[in-house]
């Protein structure tokens, strides 16, 4: 992860030798080019990455655990497009709203689609992919949505459409200092509640044999794993598949135990990765960090459903 | 003497509800060549071969092609659907889940980004490419017999095939505009010859499905029966299967990639008259080029001068619809048989 990052510091529409970055890093003047470059576009954008790659990662892994779903993900089940289109909405009609404003009234349309595909999911009464298609409907559905509110007010959308595609141009400090808070809160919640995942593979019936409560459990981690996609995504835009891989890939590749740690780092390194490849890409333009993930994450899924639901008739 | 009305007693619904959807679909089509951002009286529509304003009969003949690709792609696409959901004998199939459109449109983006222009290569490329995404969708889930989890692989083909093209797009050096409409499904750059290569496409093949259309029950059978029955079950698979891709792979020249459209339409079209496929081709080409003519109008009148892409409506409208089938589907309600 360290890895990747020293490498998205370094490339870019310049490219930085390590001299520059540790002299920017060590004796900071902010009179020099490289150095605002350095710390103010490259250092929030890595930051970003970070936390976006690693909130996104968790929320995928407690969402699988929570619904027993290997296909469970936030942008699968609507979430992440319900978010991007309320932060649209907001923009829209509500001119001078403040970003936490926005992030608040994103975080209530999250969880409000959430609860919406539940309710159809139950009364449906679908199974693993009849889920993901649902959450796919909703997905196309609020894209076009977007779409549509694009092309209607096409003067104030220009500075909101590069956020479509899940990028993470343009991320200020201030942008970070908003999610730092809540971030950090949330994933030192998740470690200290992570010791007991396992219990989410139990059912009600099994879990009060053993004389634990686990309904609370699951409803805190089922919150806090919307709460932190909700918040990634009213920031840079949906990342489509992402927190699906993240998990599937983790898991072949560590024990359980410190599986949220592993999954977080991952995840972290994965979007600092691909951000590296937009630039090495094209240095200029680089293309929405979103769609290059999605290049990665698509095939990927493929696989998942493979492994995961080979005989799953209804 | 033969009483028709007791072999076929759904003849006469089928006539009454293709009468219904011709009338609706003449209605809709007159309506949307007098609206638009010039708006045309009906007399002047009348007057068209004896008047002498020629911007009226610039305006006229560009809405009249615009709306004769609509209709001929929207059905294609939804009869192109129905065949597949008749040879796949799975009612959740469509060219847009299997990734057949997106192949498609990707090889179609790729051949004019980096060699040329033409729409007869086009229409080729969209052919072939319609055909290898429906084989690499079926020869991952080959063995997989849930047929959720067919559609399921099918969407992540085609998100793939869709990141591919964008990153193209992206980079395209020049006229951003002229791709764009093979993402959402728009009408915006529709041009002479391409008009006419699907028209004539559309006469010749389409009316050869519809007749070849009650051979087809016999396919929607399982195959222990087929077989006793002595039907060729391959060769019926194979010319189906290559009509089904001529019909997809001609609509992507036109309207690009649609989502939904083609997994709504044979299925209202079942719900209307059951699972008979000699009714249900013709049905569906009817409700297909309604819908997509009728999307296209309203995207084109409802924020005019823009305009709202055609595939950005249906999606809208169809998305609806399919949690709708899904549903039923969960219910064992569709009408497989």
């Amino acid at each position: 992860m360290l890895l990747f990052a020293i490498g998205n510091l370094k490339y870019g529409v310049t490219h930085f030798n390590g001299y520059d970055l540790l002299s920017a890093f060590f004796h900071t003047d902010l009179s020099l080019v490289s150095h605002i470059t350095l710390i103010e576009v490259r250092l929030p954008m890595v930051l970003m990455a970070i936390i976006a790659g690693a909130s996104l990662a968790i929320s995928g892994l407690l969402l699988q655990r929570v619904t027993q779903n290997p296909l469970a993900c936030p942008s699968l089940s609507g979430v992440e497009y319900g978010t991007a289109c309320c932060v649209i909405l907001c923009y829209m009609f509500i001119p001078h709203v403040s970003k936490l404003g926005i992030m608040c009234i994103s975080l209530m349309g999250g969880l409000f689609t959430y609860l919406l595909t539940q309710a159809i999911v139950k009364k449906i009464g679908a199974t693993t992919t009849g889920i993901t298609l649902i959450g796919i409907a909703f997905d196309a559905l609020y894209f076009s949505l977007i779409q549509a509110i694009l092309l209607a007010f096409p003067y104030q959308a220009q500075s909101i459409l590069y956020d479509l595609n899940g990028s993470l141009q343009g991320i200020t400090f201030n942008d970070i200092g908003l999610v730092a808070l809540p971030f950090v809160v949330l994933f030192i919640v998740v470690l200290l509640l992570g010791k007991r995942l396992d219990l989410l593979n139990l059912d009600e019936l099994q879990a009060s044999a053993l004389g634990v409560s686990i309904k609370p459990y699951r409803l805190i981690m089922l919150a806090v794993s919307i709460i932190l996609a909700t918040l990634v995504t009213s920031l840079i835009g949906p990342l489509l598949f992402f927190s699906l891989v993240v998990p599937h890939l983790v898991r072949s590749l560590t024990s359980s135990r410190y599986i949220i740690l592993f999954c977080a780092i991952y995840g972290a390194a994965l979007l600092l990765m691909a951000q590296l490849l937009t630039y090495l890409v094209s240095p200029l333009t680089p293309p929405p960090v979103g769609l290059v993930m999605l290049l990665i994450a698509a095939p990927m899924l493929t696989i998942i459903i493979r492994r995961h639901l080979p005989y799953d008739e209804r | 003497m033969m009483n028709v009305e007791h072999h076929f007693p759904f003849q006469k619904k089928f006539n009454r509800l293709v009468i219904g959807f011709t009338t609706l679909l003449s209605v809709i089509f007159i309506a949307s060549l007098m609206l638009g951002i010039i708006p045309i009286g009906l007399d002047e529509l009348f007057h068209y071969f004896s008047s002498s304003d020629t911007s009226i009969h610039f305006t006229i003949s560009l809405r009249f092609q615009r709306e004769i690709i609509a209709l001929c792609c929207g059905g294609m696409l939804a009869l192109g659907s129905a065949i597949i959901q008749g040879l796949t004998r799975n009612p959740m199939v469509a060219p847009d889940l299997t990734g057949m459109t997106s192949v498609g449109c990707l090889f179609v983006v790729v051949c004019e980004m980096i060699w040329i222009k033409s729409p007869v290569l086009n229409l080729f490329l969209g052919v072939a490419g319609a055909f290898l995404g429906f084989l690499l969708c079926f020869s991952l889930t080959s063995r997989i017999r849930n047929r959720l989890t067919v559609i399921l692989t099918g969407i992540s083909i085609s998100f793939t095939a869709n990141a591919i093209m964008q990153l193209f797009i992206l980079h395209a050096k020049e006229d951003i505009a002229n791709y764009l409409h093979f993402i959402t499904g728009s009408l915006y750059a529709v041009n002479g010859i391409s008009v006419w290569i699907v028209f004539v496409i559309t006469l010749m093949i389409v009316p050869l499905v519809f007749m070849l259309g009650r051979r087809f029950s016999v396919v929607s059978l399982d195959d222990q029966t087929c077989y006793s029955l002595g039907v060729p079950l391959q060769k019926y698979w194979i010319t189906y299967f290559f009509l089904a891709s001529l019909l997809v792979g001609t609509s992507i020249i036109g309207v690009g990639h649609l989502g939904f459209l083609g997994i709504i339409s044979p299925n209202m079209a079942r719900m209307l008259i059951g699972n008979r496929p000699q009714y249900i081709f013709p049905l569906s080409f009817l409700i297909g080029g309604f819908t997509y003519l009728l999307a296209d109008t309203i995207g084109r009148c409802i924020i005019s001068p823009a305009e709202i892409p055609a595939g950005i409506i249906t999606n809208m409208m169809s998305a609806p619809v399919f949690l709708y089938i899904l549903f039923r589907y969960y219910r064992g309600q569709h009408e497989w048989n």
